[in-house]
């Protein structure tokens, strides 16, 4: 009679392990789908985002929401999201990191004198850019072309006060500040803050001091939208307009090889030569470069020789 | 305990044991199809990002500094062997191949365009494509639209035809 008692609490047991591994699998199969699937979601908002991106190059400007379900970090040469990482060859100004939420993107086409990439600035509502300006400045400012999805606005220097500034932007993730004027240093309690002082006569933006030189407006935005990755990012602006430039050399070199006109070999030598410098520089001299080489092509059209853009 | 009860005791637990085994193969079998199907889906999901993608591509590459005309909506055919020749790969080209074929003024060749072919008088009529990105693959996906070609030497407009195989 007792090793018949003795039966049934082993048969509990038995169940009880049995269970236990069951629901131990089950917790686990949960565990792998919610993985699995997150990991799919992150490759497809990483690929739409590209796509988006890519099909708002094909306008030499334009500017869009777009939807993003998870943090998203940015860097010179990826886009990043959890555990995958893309490369792109593009060119983003953004900040390091995008909460999930609705992101504005703004493409623009970055010609010097020829198109040399599309620019591509990314942000969100949490991020204000504040655009400081003086009497001098402010005509140059005020026609500056950023879209009225970013969130950003002008202010006059005799009206930025650090506890205005403080109430009105206590719950934003960052502030951006950009000096077309001599700046004030100014510290906020909650968001972080970024100074870019510009000098638009001298083409020269000091961040963090260190002073680079803006190749136009669009390396200008960069500044504005990016200052944290603008040391890379304009190292692969330059790359971009180096690898370019050698483009329309070979171009030069390849239309020479054809033309027979004597006035046309020898405008398009004096351009091959220009071009071949202009790929080698960096710095504020790119722009006497750049408006010889707009001279010389305007000269090509004149003799109506083959142009070189 | 009685032979009866203990033979009664055994088998309950080979029931036991036997329910346990089915339960177990209807999971294992449940498991293998769940996970054929998340499979197949995840693959679908793989290629519909795919072929998006090279849509998107074949309509942007037009716009591509690398081989652009500067102002109007066409393929510089001169920058476009000076990056072919260049060998510049961007991760956008990854899997798939990208052509470039002239339809009119229509090839008496049909080889592929290159900067020697380029040096002869006939050229553009003595080559028919620009191979842009080469990818070797089985079955490729093909999606292709006519494109604007411009010939600087001689200041002239062409047509051809843009061509990307996707390889899965």
């Amino acid at each position: 009679m007792k090793k018949g008692i003795s039966d049934i609490p082993f048969k509990w047991i038995f169940i009880l392990i049995v269970g236990a591994l069951i629901i131990a699998f089950f917790v686990r199969f949960a565990y792998q789908h919610i993985e699995t699937t997150n990991k799919i979601n992150t490759r497809q908002m990483i690929y739409n985002l590209d796509d988006q991106l890519n099909a708002l190059s094909t306008s030499q400007q334009s500017n869009k929401y777009i939807d993003i379900k998870q943090e998203l970090n940015l860097s010179c040469g990826s886009l990043n999201s959890l555990d995958f990482k893309k490369s792109t060859e593009k060119i983003i100004f953004s900040p390091s990191t995008l909460k999930n939420e609705k992101i504005a993107a703004w493409t623009l086409s970055w010609e010097f004198p020829f198109k040399i990439a599309n620019l591509y600035y990314l942000s969100n509502k949490n991020i204000r850019y504040l655009l400081i300006y003086d009497t001098t400045t402010f005509n140059y400012v005020k026609n500056l072309q950023i879209p009225q999805i970013f969130n950003y606005q002008l202010m006059d220097i005799k009206n930025l006060n650090q506890n205005v500034l403080q109430r009105s932007s206590s719950t934003l993730q960052q502030v951006n500040l950009i000096f077309f004027t001599q700046p004030k240093y100014i510290t906020l309690t909650g968001p972080k803050v970024n100074i870019v002082v510009v000098n638009i006569t001298k083409k020269d933006i000091k961040i963090n001091n260190k002073h680079y030189t803006y190749l136009d407006e669009p390396l200008l935005y960069g500044a504005i939208f990016a200052p944290e990755n603008y040391d890379c990012l304009y190292e692969k602006s330059l790359a971009q307009l180096q690898f370019i430039s050698d483009i329309y050399s070979q171009k030069a070199y390849y239309l020479l090889i054809k033309v027979n006109n004597p006035l046309c070999k020898s405008k398009l030598t004096i351009s091959k030569n220009t071009l071949d410098i202009f790929k080698t520089l960096n710095g504020i001299i790119l722009y006497q470069y750049k408006n010889q080489l707009e001279s010389q092509n305007i000269e090509l059209l004149k003799n109506d020789c083959p142009s070189i853009y | 305990m009685t032979a009866h009860q203990s033979i009664k005791a055994q088998l309950e637990m080979t029931e036991t044991i036997i329910v346990l085994f089915i339960f177990l193969i209807i999971l294992i079998v449940s498991i293998f199809f769940y996970y054929q199907y998340s499979i197949s889906n995840v693959k679908k999901i793989g290629q519909e990002t795919l072929t998006t993608s090279s849509s998107v591509l074949l309509s942007s590459i037009s716009s591509l500094p690398d081989v652009c005309c500067n102002k109007e909506n066409c393929i510089d055919t001169i920058k476009l062997l000076a990056f072919i020749n260049n060998n510049k790969d961007y991760p956008i080209f990854d899997k798939k191949t990208i052509t470039i074929e002239q339809i009119y003024p229509q090839p008496t060749s049909d080889k592929k365009c290159t900067p020697l072919l380029y040096n002869d008088i006939n050229f553009p009529l003595n080559c028919k494509k620009f191979i842009i990105h080469k990818t070797e693959g089985n079955n490729p996906q093909i999606i292709s639209t006519p494109i604007s070609l411009y010939y600087p030497q001689n200041k002239q407009y062409g047509i051809g035809k843009l061509i990307i195989e996707v390889y899965p």
